[in-house]
């Protein structure tokens, strides 16, 4: 059974159409990244599978579960964590954890406790008071420590510095996957979570344009840098000149088939998704 | 239970310290202005129409002790004790205790007010709304959290601190009479009855709340920002154009006769017909329909 199962998800906000029949599935034990520009519609599909937003219309499951109807007990199963600081800034630390240990049915104090003795956060202390690094820190030490089985970062490292940032995901991998949980992450920083990544989907005026596992990619994608014009083989999904010289991106062509006319590299995901983007709109 | 115990916890730390202090302040002032007036002023010079105590009508000195509450306290500090009858300075302390009651009581529906007007509204208002609802709690658990945080454990806290001032009250009072004097005042205070009289005040006045507290609830669900000038606004609006369109008043008088309801803190005659009035039964159902739209709004809305 898929973890998150969603079928022509539809949400409009007055004119404006955020999800525009978006179908997804994540399975147990990958990492999802639903990569896609501001608009796209990446947030409002996140709120509706933690059961944040209603549906115009669709068919949407987490964990087997109506996230809308279900809320109440899902999030005894799913953590997550948002683009901007989220933790009550009034809270002492401490008594944060005392209150998630009170109404968290999985949470292991001790586990957050550990966690939390390898920052420099002082318990004592008021959440207002932590910089934003450590309020991600403390906030992933709680998610940690609850150990859900599906885990939502929206944006989770924006504005953290390049240390925290990779100390966060460094932090989600070691401490948190494994084979029994998942994870999906959005993000603009596509370079960062490439390696992480287990799937990818390009989300795009509330539409998944690609969806397809890291390890596809190599074998359905190509790009091809060359210096001078040549005849291609096929049409590319785009074209660029850069400083290295003109680069495009194909799409189910074989790799030996472009060798002999350059120098055929994966393209990355930021490579793909603009050409991916660029070919939608022509 | 034990998640209900962390929802109500969770109440506590974010608004006992405002419960703490309003109480603290009132409960300060009542300390310094008895001490002031006995020992130090010296010129306490009251005069009660004693004739006018009997059995039946202690509770009906309330009206009058709410005119001027600090008269009662001074009152039965200035006891005539010797000159007194025990029915008369039971009526004495008894609106001594009622006037100590009174500003815990006036501060309390204050802070009730303050404390459900942003319970909703505060918490889109730093985004910590999603880390809440990131929390296997349904928004029913949390409203109710919240209701029962200020109809219920805040009251104890009020109950808890106008006990110690009534004690304290007496015990000055005492301070300054003759032992036999002092022994009288004990037996007459009844004191010992003062916490089933406060309970019973407190519960009659929460259910007499309910309806405002769900207004207030489901405005601070609802509102951008601003919550208290909506919920003052929207009933005064309305009223207005009620008179304006239909040419009548009956949102208006609706409302005056459930605030003129509005019970004293310690339980007595008029505290329980409170009970008996068929407007306050009709407040109880006004109350579920609002409090059951603060359940669908705080699911609906999560940001400003």
């Amino acid at each position: 059974m898929s973890v998150i199962s969603a079928r022509g998800l539809h949400k409009a906000y007055g004119s404006v159409r955020a999800l525009d029949g978006l179908d997804l599935e994540v399975e147990r034990g990958r990492i999802v990244g639903l990569i896609g520009p501001n608009g796209s519609g990446k947030t409002t599909a996140l709120k509706a599978m933690l059961g944040l937003t209603g549906l115009d219309r669709g068919d949407l499951s987490v964990l087997g579960s109506d996230p809308v109807a279900s809320r109440g007990e899902l999030m005894a199963r799913v953590a997550y964590i948002a683009d901007t600081g989220i933790l009550p800034k009034w809270m002492r630390v401490r008594d944060l954890l005392d209150y998630v240990g009170a109404v968290h049915p999985r949470f292991d104090r001790e586990v957050a406790e550990a966690q939390l003795d390898a920052t420099q956060i002082d318990p004592h202390k008021k959440v207002r008071v932590l910089s934003k690094g450590m309020h991600v820190q403390l906030h992933l030490a709680i998610v940690l420590a609850i150990g859900a089985e599906l885990l939502v970062l929206d944006e989770p490292t924006l504005g953290l510095d390049i240390i925290y940032r990779q100390q966060f995901y460094e932090g989600v991998l070691n401490g948190y996957f494994n084979e029994t949980r998942s994870i999906l992450v959005t993000t603009h920083e596509v370079r960062e979570i490439e390696h992480v990544l287990t799937d990818v989907v390009f989300l795009h005026h509330g539409q998944a344009l690609l969806s397809l596992p890291m390890a596809a990619i190599a074998d359905t994608f190509v790009k091809l840098t060359y210096s001078d014009d040549i005849r291609l083989p096929a049409q590319p999904l785009s074209t660029k000149r850069t400083l290295s010289g003109i680069e495009s991106i194909f799409r189910g062509l074989p790799r030996e088939v472009l060798a002999e006319l350059g120098v055929v590299s994966t393209p990355n995901l930021a490579e793909l998704f603009v050409a991916i983007v660029e070919q939608g709109h022509a | 239970m034990r998640r209900f115990r962390g929802l109500l916890k969770r109440e506590w730390l974010e608004h006992g310290s405002t419960v703490a202090w309003g109480l603290g302040a009132v409960f300060a002032l009542l300390l310094l202005s008895a001490a002031f007036t006995l020992y130090i002023d010296g010129s306490v010079d009251v005069e009660l129409n004693v004739s006018q105590f009997s059995d039946s009508n202690v509770a009906g000195q309330q009206s009058d002790v709410q005119d001027g509450y600090i008269l009662g306290i001074l009152a039965a500090l200035a006891l005539d004790v010797s000159g007194s009858t025990d029915l008369e300075l039971q009526a004495k302390i008894a609106i001594a205790q009622n006037a100590v009651a009174q500003p815990f009581l006036g501060v309390f529906l204050l802070l009730a007010g303050y404390i459900l007007l942003s319970c909703l509204h505060d918490e889109r208002k730093d985004h910590s709304v999603l880390f809440w609802k990131s929390m296997p709690v349904t928004d029913a658990q949390t409203v109710a959290s919240k209701l029962i945080f200020v109809l219920g454990v805040a009251p104890l806290v009020v109950m808890v601190t106008t006990l110690l001032a009534q004690l304290l009250v007496i015990w000055l009072s005492v301070l300054a009479l003759p032992d036999d004097a002092a022994g009288r005042i004990w037996m007459a205070s009844q004191f010992w009855l003062n916490p089933l009289r406060l309970t019973g005040g407190y519960l009659i006045l929460g259910v007499w709340m309910l309806p405002i507290a769900g207004w207030l609830m489901l405005v601070s669900s609802l509102a951008k920002r601003a919550p208290g000038l909506w919920a003052l606004g929207i009933p005064w609006g309305l009223s207005l154009l009620e008179s304006i369109v239909f040419g009548s008043n009956v949102l208006s008088e609706l409302m005056m006769q459930h605030l003129r309801l509005l019970p004293v803190a310690t339980i007595s005659t008029g505290a329980l017909s409170t009970l008996g009035n068929p407007n306050i039964w009709f407040g109880i159902l006004i109350a579920c329909g609002f409090l059951a739209l603060t359940v669908v709004c705080r699911r609906r809305y999560n940001t400003l």
